[in-house]
């Protein structure tokens, strides 16, 4: 059974809250205030209706700056593509950890300690050689690291 | 394209594709033999047969034909999308990105291919692959604001915050005229804008930006959470206290709203003054609110706690709140706290007088407020760290004397009696509670739930089905398959290996399986639709909900039997044969007979009812589990079970148990030490772990093939000083070890030690060792029950020991004279 609302409460916000939205308008008020309220109400109808019209072929000021976003975004791909050699473009984290790729994409892995990685720890050979890069081939570091939960 | 056809062709073609797409798959395929007639090997039109072919279920088929349609026309965009799409339909995504991807090539304009390729990306997370196709989808359709979107979603879960950030921007810098207030789709990349800024951890640009976005966006409540957790986390306590007072006033019972005033007013545990006067403030606001009021008993201490315990408890025991101890039971991790509430509920039941005021409304409300508390103390009496069941029995018949017909008082006394281990009284009771409210659902998933902790899987259909429709495909079972009644499979799959019917187990675990499997496919649906419906948020919440989807309580638990289904296949092979005689007489086994063939017929009559259509097209060809039993290599295929639950569940302990005693039988001997090492951070202390250790040791010793050296050089530095002594007589530290303990766990892990080094031995010795344990006071039930089962698996005599546990718990089903 549902016990009855305490008369201090009142549905929605509390009217203690201050008022977060600023530029909202306040309640209608007697007639003329319904009124504008209605007519504000039908000019937002009026607006999405526009605007779902509009979407399909923006205005053309729309359209220049959809270029000018298109060949930003462009530069940006160029960008991060050019980046892998002179990184200009990235923030120092990043490039650090590219860095670090490129140093583990350059350590030499005995294919003997992939093959015991794979068949001991059952792993595919992809992680296997992950695995062994990121000890720097070391294969008894890599596989100590394993069981122990650390990779 | 390579193959030409006619005019007339062309447009015969065009009707395949279309048929195709309304699903009209028979007429579809005619058009296509027609086609076919004229030009036997247009590669174009064998695809679309074959794309056919897979949706009506002729998988094989499909996928011969796939292959004969590339023979005939390597050079076609439509014959490598088809063979991508045959390719995911089997899960092999890898073969199927690369047909997507010459495809692509073929025809780099297509957006179906580019759409379906893109989804694929996401969908196994290459995300460099997906960044890139989305960057190209974005360039056909730049106007298009999901492309942008997309593209940014694409980078935040690459874990490249920047550019999402950037990407966001950008589409917002080309919108000249701001878009409408209700334009739900701008709120929400707006918010989605925010959620990025804040991964950052600035905080400060953050909570600029979501003052900015405030007025445009809808969710007020959201806005206000955002913003007061932004400013706590920048330290600018007193704005942030202001939005969390707000918001309790929205709502008093988000403990999370608590906790951040709490954070605000720079308040701890160690102020209880000053904590309890905030509480009781807001509590004396809100005379209906719980949390209030409950939350300070967390923290209190001796005479503070017993006195607002005391409040808290008169408070809910007088309105007769039924979940009463539920809230409460969390606090008895703290012995002092739990002995409180007992002294103060006994005081009430005490402070009881017959009644004898002639206020006929008062005399009402001290009966309700007495019957609240005996209801109470019979669930404490009951709960594991305060149990003393004869006390808690008479508390609930006294009740249910009063009121025979409780569903509550009747589900209690249930419970009661399983703790007994009276399994099948408490699924009599527990049904009997169903009785009483035919139409709860509740009560009737407890109930179902209850007769199969009895193995009783017929029974448990029978009430499960009375809340399935009577015309269901492949009946009630059929039925809990199809709506993915997960706990219901769980059950009857552990029952079932209770039972040793390891066929039917497996088969319950396989369903689980696949269901998981579902949700995560599921996905596909999703990377369009919610990019579509604008739930950008939603949609990151999904994803990484879906990342950890194996993680899920009941996968783990489904999956830890499977695996001890397939170790018991692999130490006993003879189950899968034989007819499994467990506990019973050949009478019992008769009637068992009987009971099954009964239940078959029924099944049959109800599944002849259904519908045969799409009985045809999804009949279960093993409904028993026979093939999964066939298995060659029961350990190999339980690694199915054991590699999902090892990465997502790691911290489990039963998980790297069972993965222990599995990689030891596969003498994979690095994994099985990883699980004990993950063991031995995990519980130190637990007795699991001596087995473990001298079992591993005595692999070693007797290889047959010695380790690789490196291999060794692990077990020199991770493993040997886990070794009580170096070149110890494993036997005899066994020995030492069981002089040491006498808990029944540490005495069962001896035991199995013993059972590997010396089983002449253990057929004598393990069973007194064993009696002498379960006469210890700590002995529990369940550990109890797992002895008996491991001493059934190895063959002992277990007669004494079944006498011993008879006395100790007379009422235990399991150990029932036989």
């Amino acid at each position: 059974m549902a016990e009855p609302q305490p008369p201090t409460i009142t549905e929605g916000l509390d009217p203690a809250a201050p008022n977060t939205e600023t530029e909202s308008e306040p309640a209608p008020k007697g007639s003329t205030d319904s009124r504008r309220a209605a007519a504000a109400l039908s000019s937002l109808d009026a607006r999405t209706d526009d605007d779902s019209k509009n979407k399909p072929s923006p205005s053309a000021a729309d359209r220049q700056a959809l270029g000018d976003a298109m060949t930003r975004l462009e530069g940006l791909e160029l960008g991060s593509k050019a980046s892998a050699l002179s990184s200009t473009t990235k923030s120092p984290e990043k490039e650090r950890k590219e860095r670090e790729a490129e140093d583990r994409r350059k350590v030499k892995v005995d294919a003997a300690d992939v093959a015991l990685v794979v068949e001991e720890l059952e792993l595919t050979k992809v992680k296997a050689t992950e695995l062994l890069k990121s000890y720097g081939g070391d294969a008894v570091r890599a596989i100590t690291a394993y069981v122990n939960g650390v990779v | 394209m390579s193959q030409t056809l006619g005019q007339k062709e062309q447009s015969l073609f065009q009707q395949i594709a279309k048929h195709y797409e309304n699903k009209q798959h028979k007429r579809g395929l005619k058009v296509a033999d027609q086609l076919l007639k004229k030009v036997p090997d247009h590669g174009n039109t064998l695809a679309m047969k074959a794309l056919i072919l897979n949706a009506m279920g002729q998988k094989e088929e499909a996928f011969a034909l796939g292959k004969t349609a590339l023979r005939n026309d390597m050079k076609s965009h439509i014959c490598w999308h088809v063979y991508g799409l045959l390719y995911k339909d089997e899960r092999n995504f890898e073969e199927s990105l690369k047909a997507y991807r010459f495809a692509l090539k073929i025809k780099p304009d297509s957006s179906d291919i580019q759409r379906d390729l893109a989804h694929l990306q996401i969908q196994i997370r290459d995300f460099s692959g997906y960044i890139q196709s989305r960057r190209a989808m974005l360039k056909a359709q730049p106007t298009l604001r999901t492309n942008w979107t997309a593209l940014a979603v694409a980078q935040h879960l690459a874990g490249d915050l920047e550019d999402a950030e950037k990407t966001l921007s950008m589409y917002e810098d080309i919108l000249k005229v701001p878009p409408p207030k209700t334009d739900i789709e701008h709120q929400q990349a707006l918010l989605y804008k925010n959620m990025i800024i804040a991964e950052t951890e600035n905080y400060e640009r953050a909570l600029e930006h979501l003052d900015i976005i405030s007025k445009l966006v809808y969710d007020k409540q959201l806005v206000m959470e955002l913003r007061a957790d932004y400013l706590l986390k920048l330290n600018r306590f007193s704005e942030a206290e202001k939005i969390y007072r707000i918001l309790i006033n929205r709502n008093q019972e988000n403990r999370s709203y608590f906790a951040g005033l709490v954070a605000a007013l720079q308040l701890s545990e160690s102020q209880p003054d000053k904590l309890t006067e905030m509480y009781a403030e807001i509590a004396s606001k809100f005379p209906r609110a719980d949390a209030p009021r409950r939350i300070p008993l967390d923290f209190l201490k001796g005479e503070e706690f017993r006195k607002a315990a005391d409040d808290y408890l008169r408070r809910m025991l007088t309105k007769g709140v039924p979940s009463t101890f539920s809230n409460i039971k969390t606090l008895y991790q703290d012995n002092e706290k739990q002995a409180a509430v007992e002294k103060l509920v006994l005081g009430y039941a005490e402070g009881h007088t017959p009644n004898n005021t002639t206020d006929e409304k008062a005399a009402k409300e001290k009966e309700s407020f007495h019957g609240s508390v005996l209801y109470f103390l019979a669930q404490h009496y009951n709960y594991y760290t305060s149990r003393d069941i004869p006390t808690a029995l008479r508390y609930i018949d006294q009740l249910i004397e009063k009121e025979p017909k409780s569903v509550d008082y009747s589900m209690i006394k249930a419970r009661i009696l399983k703790n007994l281990g009276d399994t099948k009284g408490a699924a009599q009771m527990m049904d009997q509670a169903r009785s009483f409210d035919e139409r709860d659902r509740y009560i009737n998933t407890k109930s179902a739930k209850y007769q199969l902790r009895n193995n009783d899987h017929t029974k448990a259909l029978d009430t499960i089905g009375k809340f399935i429709k009577a015309d269901a495909t492949g009946g009630p079972l059929g039925e809990t398959i199809e709506m993915q009644y997960v706990w219901f499979l769980t059950e009857d799959g552990e029952a079932y290996l209770r039972e040793k019917k390891l066929g039917l187990a497996l088969k319950r675990f396989n369903t689980i399986y696949n269901i998981f499997d579902l949700w995560q496919e599921d996905q596909f649906d999703f990377h369009s639709y919610a990019l579509r419906k604008r739930q950008i948020r939603a949609y990151i919440y999904m994803i990484k909900w879906e990342d950890q989807l194996r993680s899920h309580p009941l996968f783990t638990r489904a999956s830890i039997a499977a695996c001890k289904a397939y170790i018991l296949l692999h130490d006993q092979p003879q189950l899968a044969k034989d007819e499994p005689l467990v506990n019973g007489t050949s009478a019992d086994s008769k009637a068992k007979k009987k009971a099954a063939q009964k239940a078959k017929k029924e099944q049959e009559k109800t599944e002849s009812e259904a519908d045969k259509k799409a009985k045809a097209t999804k009949k279960d060809l093993d409904p028993e589990g026979k093939q999964l039993l066939e298995t060659q290599e029961p350990l190999k295929d339980a690694m199915k079970f054991l590699t999902p639950i090892l990465e997502s569940s790691p911290k489990s302990l039963p998980v790297q148990e069972v993965g222990f005693e599995i990689f030891l039988r596969r003498k994979k001997y690095l994994l099985a030490l990883r699980c004990l090492l993950a063991t031995k951070s995990l519980a130190p202390a637990s007795p699991h772990l001596h087995s473990q250790i001298l079992r591993l040791q005595h692999a070693l010793e007797t290889l047959e093939t010695p380790l690789d050296a490196k291999a060794l050089k692990t077990f020199d530095t991770e493993f040997k000083p886990l070794l009580p002594a170096p070149a110890a007589d494993l036997n005899t530290v066994n020995e030492d070890f069981l002089h040491k303990h006498n808990d029944i766990q540490s005495v069962l892990a001896a035991v199995h030690v013993r059972q590997v080094l010396d089983p002449d031995t253990n057929r004598t010795q393990a069973p007194q060792d064993l009696v002498k344990a379960i006469k210890q006071d700590s002995t529990s039930l369940q550990a109890a029950q797992i002895t008996l089962d491991l001493l059934n698996r190895w063959h002992l005599d277990t007669s004494s020991y079944v006498t011993a546990a008879h006395e100790r718990w007379p009422q235990a089903t399991a150990f029932a004279a036989s």
